[in-house]
């Protein structure tokens, strides 16, 4: 048994770079938020950034290398149940485990959600969301409020992340946190057709660069805001 | 007698706390009023600001001006306490807690309008700082004494 396992390259390039600008992300604008009004512009590209980071992951999940992909990590309900019910002794998933697969779009929905919330916001004095004139002052506020307890969830989601991966890293050892980096599981030697040995980078600037300026035209086309001069 | 004097009691006490309940309203609908007078004349100088209308030293001289006639009606339209009442509103207890640090600031705001004022006087450079200043006393007040959403 223990002679066919080998590291086996399981996450592309751009998806584990794609994992660490979210993490940039999340940080920066958890921190230009936290400093206050004179960083609210740099909060507004992390946001636009993580929109990106976003339309990038969904374009990824169909045309990523084959751990990348949604379809081949997304299980039923019942196999989440099952693999709940032996998770501590479970052999090591190649890509996501079925929790882990639904625990990572979640992360993405949730960001998506957030950042596209922050859009149509304002912080009632000098900074708004693009599209913060097409809703009304009293839709914007309560979307404000939706923007504070997302980012209480979104809080709550990474530190569950950050202590599952834990517990996969040292508790089971299975080198998870180490895979986000260097991209390899050590495994059993899986079928062909799950095997990665290309990370695609080439298509995959073309889609970030194509998921920048959706962001980018989406923010330049905003409307205006109507000032009343007396 | 001691029976319709409970009824007249009753109905002046209800009647009292109604007229103290439509005093509240109307105070709180004022507060509401003068805000968002401030934010009119505000809004034109965020559009210069960010580059969505031309920049016009006249017109934020003039509106510097009204937002500094107006900031002082801040601490005339909260003296009341209204914490107690029932009414939807966005001011926190905390004001009438601390109505002190709360009247600092809003004298600050007058400050710094009046400054944006001089400010356009000295160029483009000088009133967008004076205006950002202006901007974060706005922000410092909202920050403590508004409700988070």
């Amino acid at each position: 048994m223990q002679s066919d396992r080998r590291p086996q390259l399981i996450w592309d390039l751009p998806l584990r770079l794609w994992h660490w600008a979210l993490v940039v992300c999340l940080a920066g604008s958890w921190i230009t938020a936290e400093a206050g009004f004179d960083w609210t512009t740099t909060h507004f590209y992390f946001g636009y950034s993580a929109l990106a980071l976003v339309l990038f992951r969904l374009a990824w999940a169909l045309l990523g290398t084959f751990h990348s992909r949604y379809a081949t990590f997304l299980a039923s309900p019942k196999q989440v149940l099952a693999y709940l019910r032996k998770a501590k002794d479970a052999e090591p998933s190649a890509g996501h485990n079925p929790l882990g697969g639904w625990a990572s779009v979640a992360i993405v929905v949730l960001i998506g959600l957030q950042a596209g919330i922050g859009l149509f916001i304002s912080d009632d004095i000098f900074y708004a969301g693009p599209y913060n004139t097409v809703v009304s002052s009293s839709t914007a506020d309560w979307l404000a409020g939706w923007h504070h307890r997302l980012f209480t969830l979104i809080q709550i989601t990474a530190l569950v992340h950050v202590l599952a991966v834990s517990w996969y890293t040292w508790g089971k050892k299975e080198g998870l946190i180490q895979a986000m980096l260097h991209g390899k599981k050590t495994l059993q030697v899986h079928g062909a057709e799950e095997t990665v040995n290309e990370h695609r980078g080439l298509r995959a600037l073309l889609l970030l660069a194509l998921a920048a300026t959706v962001v980018a035209i989406l923010v330049y086309v905003a409307p205006l805001p109507d000032y009343e001069i007396y | 007698m001691i029976r319709s004097t409970m009824i007249f009691a009753l109905l002046f006490s209800v009647a009292g706390a109604s007229w103290a309940d439509e005093r509240t309203q109307k105070t709180i609908e004022a507060r509401q009023g003068l805000l968002k007078v401030v934010a009119q004349y505000f809004g034109p100088i965020v559009g210069m600001a960010k580059g969505q209308i031309p920049y016009d030293a006249a017109l934020i001289e003039k509106n510097a001006g009204k937002v500094a006639e107006l900031a002082p009606m801040i601490t005339d339209l909260f003296a009341q306490d209204t914490s107690s009442s029932d009414y939807a509103t966005e001011a926190k207890a905390d004001i009438w807690a601390d109505y002190d640090d709360f009247s600092a600031k809003a004298a600050t705001t007058t400050e710094r309008a009046n400054a944006l004022v001089a400010a356009t006087a000295e160029g483009r450079g000088a009133t967008m700082k004076a205006f950002g200043a202006l901007g974060s006393s706005c922000k410092s007040c909202h920050d403590s004494y508004r409700q988070k959403k």
